[in-house]
């Protein structure tokens, strides 16, 4: 073999090999696709059990109307994604596919899952056969498209559809219901890998035998999504699902909107107190904790949408004060569908503006947006957190925060309920730049184990710049 | 001569005796001191009622009503009748404290109460691989009931049966305990008080959090001190005069004072403070209308934020 033989044996040995690997990595692709499953009341991603902290994602910018397609704007998606990401956020939920694999892409890249909706209008009568096939195939168009996409988490189909045609209001929901558990079945069919649901507005259609819905006839959906707004928590729902369905529950849409029609001005606070109190139940009932129903939720909605006032008197380029509903479970009982957004958008610009409510949920989800606040604010970009909460004397439970500074001085104390010092906590630890670590092992400063009871941790936080903030956290101590 | 020299040795060695007797206790009460900071039955040292809170929690020497069923029962002899009072307080860090109770004069010496008070608050529940469970309630009880007697020797005493029970999710302690109380000098412008709270030291038993195990805590004897200094003057204005009933107050225990004052114009209007150990200045005020009382105090506490306190008697 000549110089030159081997030279080019070498380069085709080369090729061969650089080849291979590509191809291998291309048609590796589909195996990167996470395996979405149910069992029982929980939801599992590759085997491990996982909570929707999600965000209702229609991002439509000033001057564009409804089926605005995001996925075709990279300036847009790249801008929301690492917001959502560094919100704590894990999924964003759609009302129709995106079109363009970029997008998903994206969103894989920034850790986030979709659940992907697909829009079935109200009124249409699901008893027809026309109806009925062109649902099934466009749906299982999407399915086939994106199955394999590592950023799929589950197929929803339809979004509060109201069925029509004539008949009864039983033979009306029969047909919705049959049709929502055949299109589940063919989706099955073809992506046993994710899960599919559909979404609901409350209720009260679920587990009801004329209607087709109990889960005996529902064999192929895997959960159920409703969207609810009822407050400052979710009422009754949790209990009453419980008796009428043993598939898990999403909330697929909950939240507030930031237009208080009682002042006529922006009320950001109102917006963040609502949406964490509605966390805050939905925490309450999730099902990776004892029997409970939940696997978690997709807050509505990620950016306003100036496009939706019922009156539009200022068409897709006005930002509409209007109450366009009345809803009594909240104490500004006018609901304003231009202001649902955790952030704000203005014109000529994809950039958001983070609401109040975008914090809040930062910290409940221990997400590190708030990194992001504005010099002057919080110095705390989380509630502090004791592990395990109770502990117990001679324990040690850790206490942990995070803040904004990432060399601040902090000192704390735990004090009884009299409000007597019990002892002060060392200097915290740093396991990343933000975080801070204390540690108490249920002692005085004596060493001697302290007895059953509540104790609080006084957390005080100054800044290089000489700011200071103080923040508790209460503690039980239990034997 | 002889029998005023005779008076003024009497009362010198009548103050003699009283710093004895003063230094005896303050002895006592520092060799009880067996009960360290963050004991069982925390919820039971902050006192129960807005009048003795705004005067530093100044309890021992006191006539509070059915008050003195947890302050000193040995004063309950002084209860009129019928009364029903309740206390409601926001504490720090979202930890409420309410207090019901109930109390009747059954003689001109014997009084007899009965209480209910409890704390509560929410507590976030989670785990060490740091899992939030959501939030559950921490509950802590106590069921009071005592009974005052106006003994002429040792002078007034009483004795008060509690039942405490705390709570959360699965754990529980529960016991029963004794308070007695004493006022072994009461004149006309002073009087000393004692309190022996959970006399032998109150057992608790209960079930762990964490196992099916049995659990003890022993909530240990607290011997408390206190004195008073009342006096009344009048003012005269042109249409009359207006009646001033001071009182200067002063609890010991355990190496700590509690010191607390009182001015009620006209037996209607009162004002208070008082400097609560650990804590800080603790003000309140009074507004007697009738048969119905309201008090209201204020706690300082610039460690972990103020407290409120709000009382309301009915007399019947």
């Amino acid at each position: 073999m000549t110089l030159l033989d081997n030279m080019k044996h070498k380069l085709l040995f080369s090729y061969t090999l650089h080849f291979t690997f590509y191809t291998s990595l291309f048609t590796l692709y589909p195996i990167y696709a996470a395996t979405v499953t149910v069992s029982g009341r929980k939801l599992l991603v590759d085997g491990k059990e996982f909570t929707i902290k999600g965000v209702c994602y229609s991002p439509t910018p000033v001057g564009y109307g409804a089926g605005y397609d995001w996925s075709t704007k990279p300036d847009i998606y790249n801008t929301d994604f690492p917001l959502i990401k560094s919100m704590g956020a894990n999924t964003i939920r759609t009302f129709g596919p995106p079109t363009q694999k970029e997008a998903l892409d994206a969103l894989s890249d920034n850790g986030l899952y979709i659940i992907m909706g697909y829009w079935v209008n109200s009124g249409q009568d699901f008893s027809s056969s026309t109806v009925r096939n062109n649902l099934k195939t466009g749906f299982i168009n999407m399915v086939k498209t994106w199955k394999n996409h590592p950023a799929v988490l589950m197929w929803a189909f339809g979004n509060e559809v109201w069925p029509g045609g004539s008949g009864t209001d039983a033979q009306k929901w029969s047909s919705w219901y049959s049709l929502v558990n055949e299109v589940a079945q063919e989706a099955k069919n073809e992506d046993p890998n994710h899960p599919v649901t559909t979404v609901n507005g409350d209720i009260w259609t679920i587990g009801i035998l004329n209607y087709g819905s109990t889960d005996s006839s529902m064999t192929a959906l895997d959960c159920w999504g409703i969207n609810l707004y009822l407050g400052e928590n979710f009422q009754d729902r949790f209990t009453k699902y419980e008796s009428t369905s043993t598939k898990p529950l999403w909330i697929s849409e909950w939240g507030c909107d930031a237009w208080d029609s009682r002042t006529s001005t922006e009320n950001q606070t109102l917006q963040a107190n609502y949406i964490k109190s509605q966390w805050q139940d939905i925490e309450r009932n999730l099902s990776i904790y004892s029997e409970k129903v939940c696997i978690g939720g997709t807050v509505f909605e990620w950016s306003d949408e100036w496009w939706k006032s019922y009156t539009n008197s200022l068409g897709n380029s006005g930002h509409d004060t209007s109450t366009d509903w009345p809803n009594n479970n909240y104490s500004d009982t006018g609901m304003n569908e231009e202001w649902w957004g955790i952030t704000s958008i203005s014109p000529g610009t994809y950039e958001k503006t983070l609401r109040k409510a975008y914090y809040e949920l930062a910290q409940l989800w221990g997400g590190t947006g708030i990194e992001q606040k504005p010099p002057g604010t919080d110095l705390f970009s989380t509630e502090p957190r004791n592990y395990p909460n109770p502990s117990k004397p001679g324990k040690i439970t850790k206490i942990k925060f995070k803040l904004t500074s990432e060399n601040a001085e902090v000192n704390s104390e735990i004090y009884d309920q009299s409000g007597n010092k019990v002892c002060e906590l060392s200097k915290p630890s740093k396991p990343t730049k933000y975080t801070y670590e204390l540690q108490w092992d249920g002692k005085n400063s004596k060493q001697d184990e302290v007895n059953s009871g509540i104790y609080i941790c006084r957390i005080e936080v100054k800044s290089p710049e000489g700011r200071s903030q103080t923040k508790f956290r209460k503690i039980l101590i239990v034997r | 001569m002889i029998e005023k020299m005779s008076l003024r040795a009497r009362a010198k060695r009548g103050r003699s005796n009283l710093i004895i007797y003063c230094g005896f206790i303050m002895v006592l009460s520092n060799l009880t001191a067996f009960s360290k900071i963050g004991a069982s039955a925390i919820f039971l040292n902050n006192g129960i009622d807005a009048r003795t809170s705004g005067m530093g929690n100044t309890w021992t020497t006191v006539y509070s009503g059915v008050y003195n069923v947890y302050n000193n029962p040995a004063l309950l002899y002084q209860l009129e009748k019928h009364n029903i009072t309740g206390t409601y307080t926001m504490e720090f860090s979202d930890i409420r404290n309410n207090f019901i109770g109930y109390g009747h004069s059954v003689s001109t010496k014997t009084g007899i109460a009965f209480g209910w008070y409890r704390t509560g608050t929410s507590i976030e529940e989670t785990t060490e691989s740091e899992q939030i469970l959501g939030e559950n309630q921490f509950i802590a009880d106590c069921f009071f009931s005592g009974i005052g007697y106006n003994a002429k020797i040792p002078g007034p005493l009483g004795l008060t049966l509690k039942y405490i029970n705390e709570s959360f999710g699965k754990f529980y302690l529960s016991g029963i305990g004794f308070d007695l109380g004493i006022i072994p000098i009461a004149s006309k412008s002073f009087k000393v008080g004692v309190t022996l709270k959970d006399i032998f030291g109150t057992k608790l038993e209960g079930k762990s959090y964490w196992s099916n195990e049995t659990i003890k805590e022993t909530i240990e004897t607290k011997l408390r001190i206190g004195a008073m200094y009342f006096s009344e003057t009048e003012l005269e204005i042109p249409k009359g005069s207006i009646k001033f009933n001071t009182k200067f107050l002063v609890d010991y225990e355990q190496n700590f004072f509690y010191p607390g004052v009182e001015i009620f114009i006209q037996e209607i209007f009162g004002l208070r403070m008082g400097w609560l150990s650990g804590r800080g200045l603790t003000f309140g005020f009074s507004f007697w209308y009738k048969k119905i009382n309201i008090d209201y105090a204020f706690l300082l506490n610039e460690n972990l934020g103020n407290s409120h306190r709000f009382t309301t008697c009915l007399k019947l």
